[in-house]
């Protein structure tokens, strides 16, 4: 019924899928692997039609629905064709009833007033309408009062609404399941796996995504693996295990861990207890990390289980309970600036959007944090308090980082909005060392950079960490890279520190740590 | 008891103390003050209304309703040019206004869906261009490039219509139906029960399967087109339908005061009509045919008495009116803040994500 | 980014300008006329443009809220008029005092602005419409003593225009005046006018500044850089207030009269209009985007009254003003706002 032929797709410069080829029949249920960052969530976008592949310019190859071509620019018309999604972080309207949310768009009225007036001018009715969205609901053994407003109530009923909202309609042809069951405990998975069941045996295809191959074994019919936007395997769910498929996840390399030395045993620059950052689709839960003094901590976890959200709370960018002490000084409430005084700098992983000042000089970028914490770049013949900057010191120093980190630029005058990724990147790191801080927090320093200038971000991380003797926490979904450079790799899981693991452990022990499976060490 | 105060609107409260407070200071009768609020009820209370639908649809106060109000004034110019006579023009100047400000209507909504966010300011400006417009084309266009076929409404020069055009013709014609009297009180019956009609319209509107999806779009603008809800096309909708609903109002408001006021009738009408929908207890993200019923009485009560109250009170007439146009302008002024404050961190929330996506 | 987009307004009304400079030269309107009452409205009105800088780089919007500053200004002035300072030090009292309630006004409106992130536009469009019939009232029953100020009959409430003549009217436009020819070249005026956008120019120089332009441009980041960003907003409100103030001194002091009561409402529309015109992009306003606004904007202003008057009605003028004014504004909106007009940040 679906069928995708070579789809390929491009973010800029960064290739998101390659040549993804697929088929789901009707009835099939079909499971999609794979881990963060290898295209699931680009190919639900592009079979749903969501409007940021068309703003992100399109992609190409070919999309058949019952043999027909396909090319959907928004997802009304995804739905028009009978596609429907759930998403993982929910398209309900919380001020608006459980009734209302699974009938939008399919509202019933009265028939005489649908007579009367034009489709989208006559009531609802309001009675009807509950008793459709109250049989919907006992098809997914859930009793529930269909006028009660959806956002009181609990994460994982939400869920089963939004199931509800799709497998309301008559016209569902195709089912795409953005991880519906990360959110569920062992019983509601089960009730939501018969129900699934049920539909495809109605004729319903199903692309069901999730990180719990368990499930996938036990519900799919074929399950498709992608691994750095292409397909790896495509293969019937009976023939394999959980074994083969993790280790088709993951892909074979040697990794050499490049450091030997190790510092695990000096005194904690940072340690957090019972930590929580309430970010949102990032939260952390209570996790109790200590940072050692000279060591570069990679922390890894799947994306929505927290690794995000500790250097943003952290630094204050978003608000955290529980204890954290900096230097053994304790700072549960300071804010940003007070951090950034106190040696600690953190570089989000939104690297264009809260990472630099596009419009800005290179030379602006990098002083920037500088100028404002300390009176470096001063002009000393000034009084300090009338900030007026020395423009000679600054261009010097920017002309020493050019050079230093290998910007290329046409000078430290150029806009960094003209420079690539990788670049922009470079120059975050050096307005974040201008300010010689003795703790590092870094998000993704590698997202979307090519491969020249990841080795040498890497690089640059490793000579900082060996000559001023900066810590670094790298949060990263990255595993090779974590385990090239870093000295522990803490992984976390449903926001709470799950293991703490030797980089030069085996990648499928990595593998299984971070979904969540326990690690005996 | 906690319910009810949370159901009474601080802002509706201040407004109900204020208007008693002065009613009893001017020493105004109170069948003359009723009969005030009842012509006024009448007057501006569709206007009201015409606001509530692009409230619900998330795209805030609608000061583009003067647009409306001036689809109006140009059905009733030509009505007056073609020298119809009473019902057969006010049809004309209603197919008129209605056809107007559907299309104009149209053009406001498309330029709203540019200005995600800052539609209120954008809606202002609209406003201000349009009657900018509408004066070019009446006072310089009407005699140059359009010719007129009553000479009786032009300036001397020929160039221009006069400031105000007597239209006798049809004068209350819709307010002498059904005139009930109670004492002193006279209730003109048929245009009660339009407005209330009108009221009652809008009420069916919110609760239809368009009125659902305004609403869906209120609450949570970026997510609707994953449900399959074109918001772009509903934001033009409401949009519409509230110019539509401005423009009848606007007509209902001429025919009661009987004189057109050609270059200055439609000024400020945005700005009373949201005054009154905030008095009324609505805010800048929820309006309700009960807030702009209620409000309309309130603002009105205190618009009426609050000259009279200056006077007695400070000797000056000009202090009641300076505060008239500080309560309507500051009305606006404190529903915005407020209103803001109270979801404020949601709101950085959502940007936040925005910003994301 | 589309820079041909971004200068739609400007080449449209610099066309306009050449058209309206053909039609003066046609009937024969004098050019020295044109020029000296284009020089001193370019000062006149380029304090209170310039006004409006701060805050655009801050991230706040237009300060459609320059009624606010307005009030100030002109409080400052009713002081001094009141006291019967006269002169240049009548002038500079004005502007002191004028300056010290624009930054009490300003920090208690930035303050209420910070709480309204994200419309902060409209709800300064409505604190400054609803703060002029709030000084009305003020006007009306001020105890101020000064028998030029007040009602002939009565001796109560402020007139609505007072004259500066025995005071300090055209205080700067009459200093060091340069003559050349038919031209008269107001000095000391325009020396006031680039000394203040020296100032300004010099202020997004400074660390203060630069972190202010960041904050307009990239909130997050800046919060991530440790800059209090409530204050930074503050800031900007209470310069922009400052200097909005200084801006009606100036005006008054040129114009010859003080005006008091609804006078100051409408003043933010010609100011954000003039400010768009000279090509200002939200963020990264230069006082050169000022000069070159006000110029153009006024220049307009002055050609539209005669040219209107001898083809057309004389009401054309003004609403010609104001079509412009409001179209340049709502021109401005539909491409800066909204996710179908948000600059793409370039890659």
């Amino acid at each position: 019924m679906l069928e995708l032929r070579n789809i390929n797709k491009r973010f800029g410069p960064e290739t998101a899928l390659e040549s993804v080829s697929m088929e789901i029949g009707a009835g099939e249920i079909h499971g999609l692997v794979g881990l963060n960052g290898s295209g699931k969530s680009t190919l639900l976008n592009i079979l749903f039609g969501s409007t940021t592949i068309q703003e992100t310019g399109g992609y190409d190859g070919t999309y058949l629905l019952d043999g027909r071509v396909r090319r959907f620019s928004s997802p009304c018309q995804a739905i028009r064709c009978g596609i429907g999604m759930v998403h993982q972080e929910f398209a309900l309207i919380p001020e608006m009833t459980v009734a209302e949310n699974i009938l939008i768009s399919r509202e019933k009225g009265y028939p005489f007033i649908d007579a009367l007036f034009p489709r989208q001018f006559s009531l609802v009715d309001r009675t009807s309408s509950a008793m459709a969205a109250r049989q919907t609901l006992h098809r997914l053994n859930l009793d529930l009062d269909p006028d009660q407003t959806t956002g009181r109530l609990s994460m994982n009923v939400r869920q089963f609404i939004e199931i509800a909202r799709e497998i309301s309609r008559d016209d569902l042809r195709l089912l795409l399941l953005d991880e519906p069951t990360a959110i569920l405990n062992t019983a509601d998975t089960d009730q939501l796996l018969t129900t699934l069941r049920s539909l495809a045996d109605k004729g319903i295809a199903i692309l069901f995504v999730s990180h719990r191959l368990q499930e996938i074994l036990q519900l799919c019919d074929r399950l498709t693996v992608l691994r750095e936007g292409r397909v790896v395997s495509c293969c019937a769910a009976r023939d394999s295990s959980i074994d083969t498929v993790t280790r088709l996840m993951v892909r074979e390399s040697v990794v050499k861990v490049s450091r030997t030395q190790r510092h695990t045993d000096s005194p904690p620059i940072l340690s957090v207890r019972d930590f929580r950052v309430r970010m949102a689709g990032e939260e952390l839960h209570g996790l109790d990390l200590d940072v050692h003094r000279n060591e570069i901590l990679g922390i890894i976890s799947l994306s929505g289980h927290g690794k995000l959200a500790f250097g943003a709370g952290v630094i204050g960018q978003v608000p955290f309970c529980g204890r954290l002490r900096l230097a053994g000084e304790d700072c549960s409430s300071s804010p940003c600036a007070a951090m950034i005084r106190k040696g600690l700098f953190f570089l989000s992983e939104e690297r264009s959007q809260l990472g630099l000042l596009l419009q800005h000089t290179i030379m602006d970028n990098i002083v920037f944090a500088a100028l404002h914490h300390n009176k470096r770049f001063h002009h000393p013949h000034w009084p300090h308090w009338l900030q007026v900057p020395d423009q000679k010191a600054i261009r010097r120093h920017a002309e020493h980082c050019i050079a230093e980190y290998d910007i290329r630029c046409t000078g430290p005058l150029q806009s960094v909005g003209n420079l690539s990724g990788g670049n922009q990147q470079k120059v975050r790191i050096a307005h974040a060392l201008t300010l010689s801080p003795q703790l590092l927090i870094v998000n993704e320093p590698t997202r979307g950079i090519d491969i020249a200038a990841k080795e040498r971000i890497l690089n640059l991380f490793l000579d900082v960490n060996h000559s001023e003797g900066t810590t670094i926490v790298i949060a990263s979904s990255e595993l090779d890279e974590l385990k090239r450079i870093c000295d522990r790799i803490a992984v976390l899981y449903r926001g709470r520190l799950h293991a703490i693991l030797d980089p030069a452990a085996d990648d499928l022990l990595f593998t299984q740590a971070i979904s969540g499976e326990p690690v005996l060490q | 008891m906690e319910s009810l105060a949370r159901r009474c609107n601080p802002v509706t409260l201040l407004f109900a103390v204020l208007s008693l407070a002065a009613l009893s200071v001017s020493g105004m009768r109170p069948a003359f003050v009723c009969n005030e609020i009842i012509t006024r009820f009448i007057r501006d209370g569709v206007m009201v209304l015409a606001l509530i639908i692009p409230v619900t649809a998330g795209m805030g106060l609608n000061f583009a309703i003067v647009v409306g109000a001036i689809c109006a004034q140009v059905g009733l110019v030509l009505a007056v040019d073609y020298q119809l006579p009473g019902a057969e023009s006010l049809l004309l100047i209603a197919a008129v206004g209605v056809t107007l400000s559907v299309i104009l209507g149209y053009f406001i909504g498309v330029c709203l869906n540019r200005a995600r966010g800052r539609e209120m300011i954008t809606t202002i400006l609209i406003g201000f261009l349009a009657t900018s417009i509408y004066q070019l084309v009446f006072m310089v266009g009407y005699g140059t490039i359009i010719t007129p076929h009553n000479t009786e409404m032009m300036l001397s020069r020929g160039t221009g219509i006069r400031n105000m055009v007597d239209l006798q013709h049809f004068r209350n014609l819709l307010d002498s139906i059904w005139l009930v009297h109670l004492g002193e009180i006279e209730i003109p019956l048929f245009m009660f029960l339009v407005v209330c009609g009108m009221a009652a319209t809008v009420k069916y509107i919110l609760h239809t399967r368009l009125g659902k999806h305004f609403a869906a779009v209120g609450f949570r603008g970026d997510r609707v087109e994953l449900l399959g809800l074109d918001s772009s096309r509903i934001r033009i909708m409401a949009i519409v339908l509230s110019t539509v609903i401005a423009c009848l109002g606007h007509i209902i408001f001429i025919q009661n005061i009987g004189m057109l006021n050609v270059y200055t009738a439609h000024l400020n009408t945005d700005i009373f009509s949201c005054a009154a929908l905030l008095a009324g207890g609505a805010t800048v993200s929820e309006a309700r045919v009960r807030h702009a019923l209620i409000g309309i009485v309130l603002f009105h009560t205190l618009f009426v008495v609050s000259p009279q109250a200056g006077q007695n009170l400070f000797g000056n007439p000009a202090l009641g009116e300076y505060f008239r146009s500080f309560v309507a302008y500051g009305t606006i002024a404190v529903a915005l803040v407020c209103n803001l404050q109270r979801r404020g961190a949601d709101g950085i929330l959502n940007r936040q994500k925005d910003r994301d996506r | 980014m589309n820079a041909p987009r971004q200068h739609i307004p400007q080449l449209v009304i610099a066309l306009f300008l050449a058209l309206m400079m053909g039609g003066a030269i046609w009937l024969k309107i004098p050019l020295s006329w044109v020029i000296n009452d284009a020089l001193v409205r370019l000062a006149m009105n380029g304090v209170l443009v310039l006004s409006l800088v701060p805050m655009l780089n801050a991230g706040i919007g237009i300060n459609f809220g320059l009624p606010v500053a307005v009030v100030a200004g002109l409080l400052g002035m009713c002081l001094t008029v009141n006291w019967k300072m006269t002169g240049l030090t009548g002038f500079v009292a004005a502007v002191l005092m004028a300056a010290v309630i624009a930054v009490i006004f300003g920090s208690v409106f930035g303050r209420i602005l910070n709480r309204v992130r994200g419309r902060e536009e409209i709800t300064a469009t409505f604190i400054g419409f609803s703060f002029i019939p709030l000084t009305n009232f003020f006007w009306a029953t001020a105890p101020f003593t000064n028998p030029a100020m007040l009602w002939p009959i009565g001796g109560k409430g402020m007139r609505p225009t007072i004259g500066l003549k025995s005071s300090f009217a055209k205080i700067l436009n009459d200093f060091l005046p340069l003559e050349i020819g038919p031209f008269v070249i107001p000095c000391g005026l325009l020396l006031f006018f680039a000394c203040s956008c020296l100032l300004v120019h010099l202020f997004f120089r400074s660390a203060t500044g630069k972190a202010m332009q960041a904050v307009g441009e990239n909130e997050g980041y800046a919060r991530l850089c440790g800059i209090d960003i409530d204050w930074m907003r503050q800031l900007a409100t209470i310069l922009s207030t400052v200097i909005g103030a200084v801006g009606i001194c100036v005006y008054a002091q040129s114009y010859g009269f003080i005006e008091l009561y609804d006078a100051p409402m409408m003043l933010a529309f010609p100011a954000a209009s003039a400010l768009l015109i000279g090509g200002s992009i939200a963020g990264r306003t230069s006082v050169l985007n000022v000069i070159i606004g006000t110029f153009l904007f006024h220049t307009m202003y002055i050609l539209s009254g005669p040219l209107a008057n001898d083809l057309l009605v004389p009401e054309m003028a003004e609403i010609f003003r104001l079509l412009l004014t409001n179209g340049v504004i709502l021109f401005a909106m539909l491409h800066a706002g909204g996710r179908n007009g948000k600059p793409c940040p370039a890659m």
